[in-house]
């Protein structure tokens, strides 16, 4: 009899746990998805393909332009005084369109102490639709262009509410370029990735959108870059700006250093070091990230 | 104090990047890295094999002459990575017009010269140079 062995990725707490058979592993013919390892990206915390906390212009998963692809994930953050959950999945569709969910839960003991709150976690879904508009990633000089809508629902808007967020829902508007430089830093590969976002999201609107200090959306520069050491290593960095809307609490940008392991088409785990500065109202919070996507 | 912490994070990487990229000479020229003709006439030998078990794209090669298609791939990359080969057909468009060459098989020939070059032992910055010449033949080849 032969035994087939799994291996189990598990993510605690929120329990997110993916099955590889060892044969997935060994085979990236395991799947008929074409696109070149890595190009599908993680999957960033507001559930668009991309690093950990900015999205870039690729389509999720490995579908290429006659095919389909599905990827699951789950992502952790962890700071001195806040976590943050978020499962979700997309679909994607031609390496033209990609339909993204992702529920997050942020968990706020530190905050509910302080203030006395009767409650301890805010959660927020998003709903988000990118297409890629022009280029191929690697295959024409120019680089790849993404359009993405994000629909934004805050599920506890009490805390946020509170603190003088004006709304509970938002969208955001992402327009993002991505290119991937073959040899093109020292002979390894060069991913560089610039996003411009159109938001009024407070801390991606976990803490609800709009504030009495700024209302308006306005456009956020957001950039990522990385390098391939071979086909299975991503090293990369982030930055975030972000809005600071509301006089009570302040909002800082945000930063990772993250390494992305793509060990085949099947999953990929990140895992990186992220500088949220200041949030509602603690200082300093750094900490790290875990980062878990299947792909199907 | 964390950006101190962020900018140590940032120069050890860029650091170990540079102490890998310089362990590997550049100076050489790609078909000396590649191992000359012989080393590409068998990157282009183990491609062949492992085209024909990809099904994605098997069925395109249905009848080529594979000893000349053999021939005609390593004398090309042989020319255009600086090598002593002349290579005559050297419009991609002109020999892939006319089969609509789809990208999932564009990104599927890409995928399997990497694994032979990976089964030939060709160094990672290596491939990446090869790569580099070949994916502006992309235009020419794929819905043409
Ligand atoms: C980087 C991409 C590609 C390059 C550089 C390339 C290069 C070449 C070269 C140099 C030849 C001519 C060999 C000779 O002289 O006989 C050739 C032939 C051929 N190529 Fe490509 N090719 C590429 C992509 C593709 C793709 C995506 C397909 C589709 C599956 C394809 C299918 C063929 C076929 C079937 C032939 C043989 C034609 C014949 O002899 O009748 N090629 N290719």
């Amino acid at each position: 009899m032969k035994i087939i062995k799994i291996l189990a990725f598990c993510l605690l707490p929120s329990s997110v746990c993916m099955a590889v058979s060892e044969a997935d592993l060994a085979s990236s013919e395991a799947i008929a998805r074409s696109r070149l390892l890595v190009t599908g990206g993680a999957t960033t915390i507001e559930g668009a393909a991309g690093g950990g906390i900015v999205p870039m212009a690729v389509i999720s998963g490995y579908g290429a332009q006659e095919e389909w692809s599905a990827t699951a994930f789950g992502s952790y953050v962890d700071t001195s005084d806040y976590q943050l959950e978020v499962v979700g999945g997309s679909w994607s569709w031609r390496n033209r369109l990609e339909l993204s969910v992702a529920q997050q839960k942020l968990t706020h003991d530190s905050l509910t102490a302080a203030l006395n709150l009767p409650t301890d976690s805010i959660s927020q879904r998003i709903v988000s639709a990118k297409v890629r508009v022009v280029g191929d990633l690697i295959y024409t000089a120019a680089p790849q262009i993404s359009i993405g809508v994000q629909y934004k629902e805050n599920l506890d808007f009490l805390v946020p509410g509170a603190v003088g967020a004006k709304n509970d829902s938002g969208t955001d508007i992402n327009l993002s370029a991505t290119k991937l430089f073959l040899g093109g830093f020292f002979n390894r590969n060069l991913l560089l990735n610039a996003n411009l976002r159109y938001t009024n999201a407070n801390q991606t609107g976990l803490v609800g959108f709009g504030g009495d200090k700024n209302n308006d959306k306005e456009v956020m520069p957001e950039i990522s870059a990385g390098v391939l050491l071979n086909k299975h290593w991503l090293v990369g960095t982030e930055y975030r700006q972000k809005p600071d809307n509301l006089s009570f609490i302040k909002e800082n940008d945000w930063q990772t250093v993250f390494v992305g392991w793509f060990p085949n088409k099947r999953i990929a785990v990140v895992a990186g070091w992220v500088d949220l500065g200041e949030v509602a109202t603690f200082k300093d919070q750094t900490g790290w990230y875990l980062s878990l996507q299947g792909s199907f | 104090m964390m950006r101190i912490q962020l900018f140590k994070i940032a120069s050890a990487m860029v650091v170990l990047l540079l102490l890998i990229s310089c362990a590997s000479p550049t100076k050489k020229s790609l078909y000396d890295d590649l191992g000359q003709y012989e080393g590409i006439d068998n990157i282009i030998r183990e491609l062949i094999f492992i085209i024909a078990k990809d099904e994605r794209v098997s069925p395109r090669y249905k009848g080529v002459n594979l000893q000349h298609f053999k021939k005609g791939l390593s004398d090309y990359i042989c020319q255009l990575s600086g090598g002593p080969c002349k290579y005559e057909n050297e419009n991609m468009k002109l020999i892939h017009a006319g089969h609509n060459y789809s990208n999932t098989e564009f990104n599927a020939i890409v995928d399997d010269l990497i694994l032979a070059m990976e089964k030939r032992g060709i160094p990672v910055g290596v491939q990446n140079r090869l790569l580099a010449l070949l994916a502006p033949a992309y235009k020419d080849v794929v819905y043409q």
